[in-house]
């Protein structure tokens, strides 16, 4: 290990609602804007389906993600199960994947923060605005995680709520609503649009399993990241049927499928100003919120493959004062400005979500080889246990491979350079850490030693275990 | 020089001005610890 591992830690602050606040934080955005591309590719039917079948997969990557959580207690959430349980090769696809999710979502974040200034304020460019949305967040969270995740947990209660009150309002008869339309707009394209909608199913959710990237900075890893993990779906489930009820009885289908800010439309269909003003604001925020949290995250993607020497161990390091990555959180500014100012937003969008739905396939994955190595049920290696695995994990990643091979659809040319870049990052890192002379550390981590030769073999290419 | 234009120019000083704080510190900090 190099000199700047031996130094690198990071500081125990972080509660279970800061947790949630950084899961919720990333995908709300996702509800503001996005999902309803679902309706212009099946109408309100293919949303639902999009609504339920990616909900289900959230659920048991949730489910897959607290079983792994509390049993390795590690930081680094999805990269170190596959560290641990995969191999190396996969970890580092984990870790990159990870890394250009929230890089790649950040830049769209903030553009759209832009665009929105821009909206109200018809001179101002959206460049200067994308700029400063970027370095202003990079500030935040160079100085510290706790006031930055306080921020995210601020700003997504408040665009939460917008959503909950709104909601209550119009199911009470508050607001004139259309029923007509959810039958005008059914199934606009047939059978094959049901199919088709599912690639843009995701935006209810994507980003939730980020929660787990901030582990080790919990006081409690354990507790704080499955609570804070599965509360973070649950409000995500309750707000996206909110959300679907509310844009399909208040903006005929035809427009909904379009809209850029569809829940805002929706306020504004309503002609209640507080509504107008609320859904408006709460579309701002979670942008805001979403940058905020993918910094957070895809810094400490990259922090937690350059300490494993994935990358340049010279991004491991951690701020005497702040106790932050620091150089991983600044390394985030370039490439997300890069992403940011490229021009092709629709085209970064959907390479996070390519990326998104790699990790939706490797972490299923990775507990299935978890329960193959330490088949146990009742030691201390697994103190929480998911109804029906290994079993729901394996439809996990049927979903996952039906969702990404939807993305064929207007997106073949993406999923192609998608395939290409990470089979060849795949080779790079199986390559660089096959010269790695690492050592099994299962018993450090008071495990017995996994079953079978092969899985032996698994173990001694797990490395770094237990030296922190 | 209009009023838009003086705002768009202070916000790309003040975005620029960030980048600026926190990659001197980080400089700094580099340096410190040799």
């Amino acid at each position: 290990m190099s000199e700047h591992n031996e130094n690198a830690s990071l500081v125990k602050t972080l509660r279970p609602f800061h947790v949630w606040a950084l899961g919720v934080g990333i995908v709300l955005v996702g509800e503001y804007m996005g999902w309803n591309f679902t309706i212009a590719k099946g109408g309100v039917l293919g949303s639902l389906l999009a609504m339920l079948v990616a909900g289900t997969m959230y659920v048991i990557i949730a489910l897959c993600a607290s079983e792994l959580g509390s049993a390795t207690k590690l930081a680094g959430g999805p990269y170190d199960w596959a560290r641990l349980f995969v191999g190396p090769g996969a970890a580092a696809i984990v870790g990159l994947a990870v890394y250009m999710e929230y890089i790649a979502l950040e830049a769209a974040d903030a553009i759209v923060v832009a665009s929105i200034a821009q909206s109200i304020f018809p001179d101002l460019q959206v460049y200067p605005v994308t700029l400063l949305v970027i370095a202003l967040l990079t500030f935040i969270n160079y100085r510290g995680v706790v006031a930055a995740l306080t921020l995210n947990f601020v700003l997504t209660m408040i665009a939460f709520i917008a959503i909950v009150v709104f909601f209550f309002t119009t199911a009470s008869g508050g607001v004139n609503i259309h029923p007509e339309y959810l039958f005008q707009g059914a199934l606009p394209n047939g059978m094959i649009g049901l199919f088709a909608a599912l690639q843009f199913g995701p935006w209810f959710y994507l980003g939730i399993e980020g929660a787990a990237m901030c582990a080790e900075e919990c006081k409690h890893p354990s507790r704080a990241v499955p609570l804070g993990q599965q509360a973070g779906m649950i409000t995500l489930l309750i707000g996206a049927a909110m959300t679907l009820y509310l844009c399909s009885v208040l903006i005929p289908t035809d427009i909904l499928g379009v809209s850029v800010y569809p829940l805002f439309e929706a306020a504004q269909n309503s002609g209640i100003f507080i509504f107008i003003a609320a859904l408006g604001l709460g579309t701002f925020l979670t942008c805001v919120a979403s940058a905020n949290g993918c910094v957070c995250d895809s810094s400490r993607s990259w922090f937690a493959l350059s300490r494993d020497n994935y990358v340049s161990s010279w991004f491991s390091a951690v701020h005497p004062r702040y106790n932050t990555p620091y150089r991983a959180v600044i390394f985030t500014m370039p490439v997300a400005i890069g992403f940011a100012f490229s021009g092709f937003l629709d085209q970064v969008i959907t390479f996070s979500i390519v990326s998104g739905l790699l990790c939706y396939v490797l972490i299923p994955f990775s507990l299935i080889r978890f329960r193959n190595l330490f088949p146990q049920s009742t030691s201390k290696v697994r103190p929480f246990v998911g109804p029906l695995q290994p079993y729901i994990a394996y439809f996990a990643i049927a979903i996952a491979i039906t969702i990404l091979s939807t993305l064929f659809w207007g997106y073949k040319y993406n999923l192609i350079f998608a395939f290409v870049f990470y089979g060849i990052a795949y080779f790079y890192f199986s390559h660089r850490q096959k010269s790695s002379r690492t050592e099994n550390n299962w018993a450090e981590m008071g495990w017995p030693s996994p079953s079978g030769s092969e899985n032996g073999r698994i173990g001694k290419e797990a490395i770094g275990i237990g030296d922190d | 020089m209009d009023m838009w234009t003086i705002i768009n120019g202070l916000i790309y000083l003040m975005a620029f001005g960030l980048m600026a704080w926190v990659l001197l510190d980080a400089s700094r900090v580099s340096k410190r610890r040799g």
